[in-house]
């Protein structure tokens, strides 16, 4: 199956209109977690409760066709438990043999909801799951199954008992996206809609098969050697013994964003641009996609939490300061 | 002075920065994508121009690009839009020219009137033995008699006509009050005083070593004071305190002299601080001067009698402490600069004189021993 662009186009828009019949708002957030579906990312969404997080990610999956698997992290939660383990079996002959029980990670969209509650093990139970799409368990290596798409979820305000993500953890989320409580005609248009006897109804838009063409699509777009290079700029910048950084970052960041975070960037601002319409990619689409992809790769210095500044003021004056 | 030729090298820097920052082609794609926001379409349609293309983006990029360049017309998109550097070179040169035209303001107005005036004057000159052929020629035709005046009435007239009172403005004409004449008349003037005092310095100090010779020791303490009197004068010029300051000192010696020209042993100071001595005198050393009695034949001596002159008691005494010479002291001779207090004080040289400090009876004692 080969698709065209306009039909890359055709499939995204119905994607979102699918997504809007459920989630009021946000638009800027459905955005973000297609393009990082379609850039073959992993998307850490982080807001209070009940605001909606885990009904995204159950929509999607919903109008996508796919295998969708829930994991409520909590403390006693075991790597197992999420990848998967061996188990005795008995054949008809009485012969005993371990077999691999699949865990719930084995899905196309895992929703890995409150992953700060458990604890850094667990959490790192992901980090080869994420990253190459596979899981080793008794010297095994089980491909996971494609796409594959993981949306964990973290409350900010609830801290006590919980297990903050490590840095390796963390880059491993092409974007990290923090949800704001709605606004009042958000929140009326949810009420309308959540209460009636009638509940929205999503239809299947895309299965599989056609999210990795879209994928392959997002890849092919052309990016030009100074948009690229911008990119790297941006990235480099967020290093503090780095000729880009500014005053900013020598003072308030420990460390700079990772090799991870340009891919993010071209990736990221390749499947912008064609979710705009466009068919290459310009600066406006790497800095649209800069503080997404770059915030959760910043780690502050002690100066910088002290005094309460955020990677993302951080990454608005490198945008501001880093030249085209 | 033209400075229009300072703009020269300022073209020259300005053809050498441009031919020095001439972009090539990528950069001018750049420039273009920027200026007309084509969202870098221009530049990557330029660098994937042999890319390969399964999904149509190419041939979308292209089309997008064609639309949007279709739409733009060159001749007025593009605005003329002076660089920096020239905007700074078009300052200097609207600068250079206000300063050409303010110097240049007066040459114009003023170079033909002056050739206007000069015309006028050399009318005037031609036509002046013209009309003093015509005013003869006139005053012939006329017959008037001439009167003849003598002098003195010709004189009473004259002062008559000075005498008369005259407006402020024709008083103020017969008088040059420029200010650079006022000053050179000043600086003659102040010349031809100096050149006489140095001359009437020269024959005083004629007279003085003429008379120096005359003098004996009788006069003595108040050399000293003669030569405070001369020290005093310098000052009179540099700063009035000073000089209120040795008036003062004056007025002391003065009280000191005075009971002493009463007594009528004492030779008597002039104004000038000159001494005129009653007895002829021949030698300058003490003793040396001719006695008008020869010793042995009037024998009386002159002794001290013991009448009780008033002195009034120095401070020393009056705190108990009594002292045959005083050293000169420096108290109450500060002097004040611009008549403010000073934060660097400097003192007037006070000599130290005999004459205030010892009383007149040792005076005269001392005087006769130094004359035996």
């Amino acid at each position: 199956m080969t698709l065209s662009i306009q039909d890359f186009t055709a499939v995204v828009d119905r994607i979102k209109k699918e997504i809007s019949k459920v989630i009021v708002g946000y638009d800027e957030i459905i955005n973000f977690t297609i393009i990082s579906l379609l850039s073959g990312g992993h998307v850490l969404l982080e807001g209070v409760p009940g605001i909606g997080k885990t009904l995204l990610v159950r929509t999607l999956s919903e109008i996508l066709d796919l295998k969708f698997s829930r994991i409520q992290f909590t403390p006693d939660l075991m790597p197992a438990d999420i990848t998967g383990t061996n188990i005795i079996l008995e054949d008809e002959n009485g012969r005993k043999y371990f077999k691999f029980q699949e865990g719930p990670i084995f899905a196309n969209i895992v929703l890995a909801d409150e992953i700060n509650r458990a604890t850094p093990k667990t959490q790192s139970a992901l980090l080869e799951a994420m990253q190459e799409g596979s899981v080793t368990s008794g010297g095994v290596i089980y491909s996971l199954p494609k796409p594959f798409f993981v949306m964990a979820t973290q409350n900010p305000i609830e801290m006590e008992g919980t297990y903050p993500l490590p840095e390796a953890q963390l880059d491993r989320f092409f974007f990290k996206l923090i949800l704001t409580p709605p606004s009042q005609e958000e929140l009326l248009e949810i009420i309308e809609r959540t209460t009636n006897i009638e509940t929205p109804k999503v239809n299947k838009v895309a299965d599989g098969n056609t999210i990795e063409e879209l994928k392959k699509i997002v890849r092919s777009v052309p990016i030009p050697m100074a948009v690229k290079e911008y990119a790297v700029k941006i990235v480099l910048a967020t290093h503090p013994e780095s000729p880009h950084a500014t005053e900013k970052v020598k003072k308030y960041v420990r460390y700079g964003a990772s090799p991870r975070g340009a891919q993010a960037l071209i990736l990221g601002g390749k499947a912008l641009a064609l979710i705009e319409g466009k068919s290459n990619v310009s600066f406006k689409n790497i800095k649209k996609v800069a503080i997404p992809a770059l915030r959760h790769r910043i780690i502050l210095s002690f100066e910088g939490e002290a005094e309460g500044i955020t990677t993302d003021e951080i990454i608005e004056d490198i945008l501001e300061k880093v030249k085209e | 002075m033209n400075f229009f030729i300072l703009l020269l090298p300022f073209p020259i820097f300005y053809l050498y920065f441009i031919k020095k920052k001439k972009p090539n082609y990528y950069q001018i794609i750049l420039q273009t994508d920027k200026y007309f926001s084509l969202d870098e379409e221009l530049i990557t349609f330029w660098e994937y121009k042999d890319y390969y293309d399964p999904y149509g983006l190419m041939e979308r990029l292209r089309k997008r690009l064609e639309e949007k360049l279709s739409k733009i017309d060159l001749s007025k998109a593009y605005k003329f839009k002076p660089s920096p550097l020239l905007k700074i070179l078009f300052l200097i040169f609207v600068f250079l020219l206000i300063l050409n035209l303010i110097t240049s303001k007066d040459m114009p107005k003023s170079i033909p009137h002056i050739l206007e005036n000069k015309e006028n004057q050399e009318s005037k000159v031609s036509r002046i033995p013209e009309e003093k052929l015509a005013l003869n020629e006139e005053l012939s035709k006329k017959n008037i008699p001439k009167e003849k005046i003598s002098q003195e009435e010709f004189d009473k007239e004259k002062l008559k006509e000075m005498e008369k009172p005259k407006s402020l403005e024709e008083f103020l004409s017969q008088y040059n009050l420029d200010k650079n004449t006022l000053k050179k008349e000043n600086n003659q003037a102040e010349k031809h005083k100096e050149e006489r005092k140095e001359a009437s310095s020269k024959n005083n100090n004629q007279e003085k070593g003429e008379e120096g010779k005359e003098q004996n020791i009788s006069n003595l303490p108040f050399q000293g004071a003669g030569k405070s009197y001369a020290y005093a004068n310098p000052y009179e010029s540099k700063e009035k305190s000073t000089l209120q300051d040795e008036k003062a000192l004056k007025e002391d010696m003065k009280g000191s002299e005075t009971p002493s020209n009463q007594e009528g042993t004492l030779p008597v100071p002039t104004e000038s601080g000159k001494e005129v001595d009653k007895n002829p005198k021949s030698g300058n050393l003490p003793g040396t001067e001719e006695r008008p009695d020869k010793l042995g034949q009037e024998t009386q001596r002159k002794v001290f009698t013991g009448e009780k002159i008033y002195v009034p008691p120095s401070q020393s005494e009056e705190l108990g402490k009594n002292y045959l010479f005083q050293a000169p002291t420096l108290e109450g001779r500060r002097l004040s600069q611009d008549k403010s207090l000073s934060f660097n004080p400097s003192y007037a040289k006070e000599r130290a004189v005999s004459s205030r400090i010892l009383p007149l009876e040792f005076k005269e004692i001392l005087k006769t021993y130094f004359s035996q």
